[in-house]
């Protein structure tokens, strides 16, 4: 009998332990940004800077100039050209764009697009000074209705403020669209 | 006393593993041209493998792949091929060749990134070593282990390289 006793002690042990281990939260999960979500047309407010999703167009094709070529990008998917105003709030700061799309896969700013005027990537912000910025992401294109756009005010973000900006009407596809600068 | 005779056992499981690994080397399973592979982060497809001229007078000829890439992950890849980058190994007559130049096959630029759900279209780019005499090459596809909950943080993470698999063939061109 006592063998049995503690054979059931060690089984409820191991239950536990199962247990606990099944449902404590990855690593993943709790390291993560905070998030904020914010309607279309609204101002959302991060830890260190404020910004506001301003417009959006589509388009088949790029083109703009870098390095005194004129450069034409197309894709197979389409390209989403964020408009956005924003300002730090605390110190001079670059911020970081992904688009999540309806899927929930997240698309990093094209690295096809660097180097366009007024895009994201070699932009600051400064304290109290608004500015506007364009950011440029390839995807296919059933992963743009039902996206937002999500801002952070750094390249890792964990444990910071991350912006879910939702994005203002979907206009019209067109063929291309020319940065100038 | 169990918990010896259970470390025990599986320092010999190990063993037994090893040896059993080590008498059996196992080769990667070949692939054709048209065969998908998967490299963890992205699916390959072989398309084509031919000799081409060189790009500029006075450079070595080239020995070309074209692929077709797909990023199987749910986000934008730079480490397209893994890091530290493992593109396909081609190697002649057991010489290795070195890393070969990744371009866009849609406007020959650089490949910088791949995005989910949209395939592209590559082209891998070998100068020939001027001792290098017509033959069958070998490609060698790895793929990086991907663990959801690694052993130290619990946090997903891109592991180890492992050989997948292997092509063989003589490039279109050559004579």
């Amino acid at each position: 009998m006592i063998w049995l006793g503690r054979i059931a002690i060690v089984l409820a042990g191991a239950a536990l332990l199962g247990g606990m281990m099944q449902t404590a939260p990855d690593y993943n999960s709790v390291v993560q940004p905070f998030r904020h979500h914010v309607a279309a047309g609204r101002t959302g407010e991060a830890r260190s800077f404020r910004a506001r999703f301003t417009g959006l167009r589509l388009a088949d094709r790029i083109a703009f100039r870098r390095y005194g070529r004129d450069l034409v990008r197309d894709s197979d998917g389409v390209f989403l050209i964020a408009e956005i105003e924003a300002e730090a709030t605390l110190a001079s700061q670059r911020l970081d764009a992904v688009w999540q799309g309806a899927s929930g896969r997240r698309y990093a700013l094209s690295r096809r697009a660097e180097d366009i005027p007024r895009g994201l990537e070699s932009r600051w912000f400064q304290p109290g000074l608004s500015n506007r910025a364009v950011a440029v992401f390839e995807l296919p294109a059933d992963e743009v209705a039902g996206g937002a756009l999500v801002l952070t005010g750094s390249f890792t973000a964990v444990f910071d403020s991350a912006l879910h900006l939702a994005p203002p009407a979907l206009p019209e596809r067109r063929p291309i669209i020319r940065f100038e600068p | 006393m169990a918990a010896s005779a259970g470390v025990a056992a599986a320092v010999l499981l190990g063993l037994w593993l090893k040896v059993e690994e080590a008498r059996a080397p196992q080769d990667p399973p070949p692939v054709a041209l048209g065969q998908p592979v998967d490299l963890g982060r992205v699916e390959l497809t072989p398309l084509s493998l031919a000799l081409a001229p060189p790009e500029q007078q006075g450079e070595p000829a080239r020995l070309l792949m074209q692929v077709r890439l797909l990023n199987l992950t749910g986000e934008s890849q730079t480490a397209v091929f893994g890091f530290p980058p493992h593109p396909p190994e081609l190697a002649s007559g057991g010489v290795v060749w070195p890393e070969p130049e990744v371009t866009l096959d849609r406007d020959g630029e650089m490949l910088a990134q791949l995005h989910p759900r949209l395939a592209e279209r590559v082209t891998l780019a070998w100068q020939l070593p001027p001792d290098w005499r017509p033959g069958p090459v070998s490609l060698t596809f790895h793929r990086q282990i991907f663990k959801l909950r690694d052993n130290l943080y619990g946090m997903s993470n891109w592991l180890l390289f492992q050989p997948t698999a292997r092509m063989t063939m003589l490039p279109e061109g050559a004579p």
